[in-house]
């Protein structure tokens, strides 16, 4: 077998995995931060602070024994730039007016979610209306750099080892006073319910194995990119050629696999992302599906308020925008970028809190008054 | 006291983009707080999401309600009243 078909095997495989966990706990990354501002208390929070400490664990012992490698500032995660920080503000007011964030859009349209079908639209239109952006948000990117180093603990010229140790400490001191009191297990009155903080575990299982195989954390939306690319070159040809954002191959990583270090880019063209991301949104979607269908919840449900459809379009080109800002989506940053410490996906992450709090402000006072 | 009739409010949120159901449930819950507390209307919500039937639940049964789940094909359905005895109850 080519190991080009055993990436996309691999993918599919940790893609279809990834949508029944996630289908059967309802894991919302954009749930688990915008119930803080909605509801002043988040049910999901103390399973998504789980799932980054073993996120650390899992991948700082894989990097230990060798079966990781990495050196940061990469393709993957750069350097800190305000810029990440506005498009973690963008894309936290786009998961909560869509509902969800990038892959649990894919997991809710796998179960017949008609709004988050329309999310997904948006988030390629969003990906795509980035590209006129992108000449002047790059050169914004770098006047704005905040530090010349890429991680915390090069920011603090500690080591990496135990300044993890110290993180992951904190962290499991914060879920094990949830747990003890109450809140880390929710009550379930579903039959096949999948408590979130199993979830947590099993999410973080997928993306470390998705480090060793692939060489990578898991990602969606240049995808989301390539396929609005995709679709505007059947009528815009010579407008996409003219375009650099859609001939830069810059991203680069090295494909344990293939033993090569692939190239790719956001451009209408096959790469050594196409070849991660597509079957993982599809494995995504089919496993979710398959878990809807089997336990007899697979529907889709037409009569939805009209506001509420806006409301996820509008949501999605907010993602799909910010995602490109950013340079990645929640995804990439928290179960990817967060584990290593990268300071970039530090500050995506705090830009997430403003943004789910004008968010939820928004849907409240617009989508559904309460 | 005992009604003689006991009105049904259904409420149909399959299909909401999240946490619409929720939002929408908890306002009709509001909206029909004296109607619930003296008996006189029952409520059938009815979720196409795991979630936000685990939450509706949970925030009935801190209000005191008496609450029963139907897994109903393709969604559930949350049934929330007072119960007027012991027998009516299903927690």
């Amino acid at each position: 077998m080519s190991s080009a078909i055993l990436i996309i095997l691999i993918s599919l495989g940790l893609g279809l995995v990834g949508g029944v966990v996630m289908h059967r706990s309802d894991f919302c990354l954009a749930g688990a931060i915008r119930d803080i501002f909605l509801f002043r208390h988040s049910p999901l929070f103390p399973s998504l602070v789980l799932l980054i400490a073993l996120n650390i664990v899992f991948i700082e012992i894989a990097r230990l024994a060798g079966w990781v490698v990495y050196e940061l500032p990469s393709s993957s995660f750069g350097m800190p730039s305000l810029t990440t920080l506005a498009g973690g503000f963008f894309f936290g007011i786009g998961m909560v007016l869509a509902g969800g964030c990038v892959v649990g859009a894919l997991y809710k349209f796998g179960a017949g979610s008609l709004s988050a079908f329309v999310a997904i639209m948006g988030m390629v239109v969003g990906s795509f209306a980035y590209v006129s952006l992108h000449p002047y948000w790059a050169g914004l990117a770098q006047k704005t750099r905040l530090s010349e180093s890429a991680t915390l603990p090069q920011l603090l010229g500690l080591n990496q080892t135990v300044t993890m140790a110290v993180v992951v400490l904190l962290l499991l001191y914060m879920v094990a006073r949830w747990q003890r009191q109450g809140v880390l297990v929710r009550p379930s009155f579903v039959p096949g319910f999948l408590q979130p903080w199993t979830a947590g575990v099993l999410l973080a299982l997928i993306t470390v194995v998705s480090f060793i195989t692939v060489g990578m954390p898991l990602g969606i939306t240049t995808s989301y990119s390539k396929a609005g690319a995709y679709a505007a070159q059947l009528v815009a040809p010579a407008w996409i050629a003219s375009q650099d954002f859609l001939q830069l191959r810059g991203f680069t990583y090295y494909s344990p696999l293939t033993e090569r270090v692939l190239t790719a880019g956001p451009g209408p063209y096959l790469d050594g992302l196409s070849l991660v991301q597509f079957p993982l949104i599809g494995g995504i979607v089919l496993g979710s599906f398959f878990s809807s269908v089997q336990m007899k919840k697979f529907t889709i449900h037409w009569n939805v308020p009209g506001i509420q459809l806006v409301s996820a379009m509008l949501g999605g080109v907010l993602m799909g925008m910010a995602s490109r800002m950013s340079p990645a989506c929640n995804v990439w940053h928290l179960l990817g970028g967060i584990p290593l410490l990268s300071l970039q996906s530090a500050l995506f992450f705090i830009g997430l809190f403003p943004g789910a709090w004008i968010g939820t402000r928004l849907l409240t006072h617009y989508v559904v008054r309460v | 006291m005992s009604h003689a009739t006991t009105n049904t409010v259904q409420v149909d949120a399959r299909g909401f983009v999240c946490p619409s159901s929720l939002l929408v449930a908890l306002r009709e819950l509001n909206k029909h707080k004296e109607g619930l507390q003296c008996g006189d209307i029952r409520l059938v919500f009815l979720i196409d999401n795991h979630e936000s039937t685990n939450r509706i639940c949970e925030a009935v049964k801190s209000m005191g309600y008496t609450f029963e789940v139907k897994d109903v094909r393709n969604g559930y359905s949350v049934d929330v009243f007072k119960a007027r005895s012991m027998k009516d109850g299903f927690l």
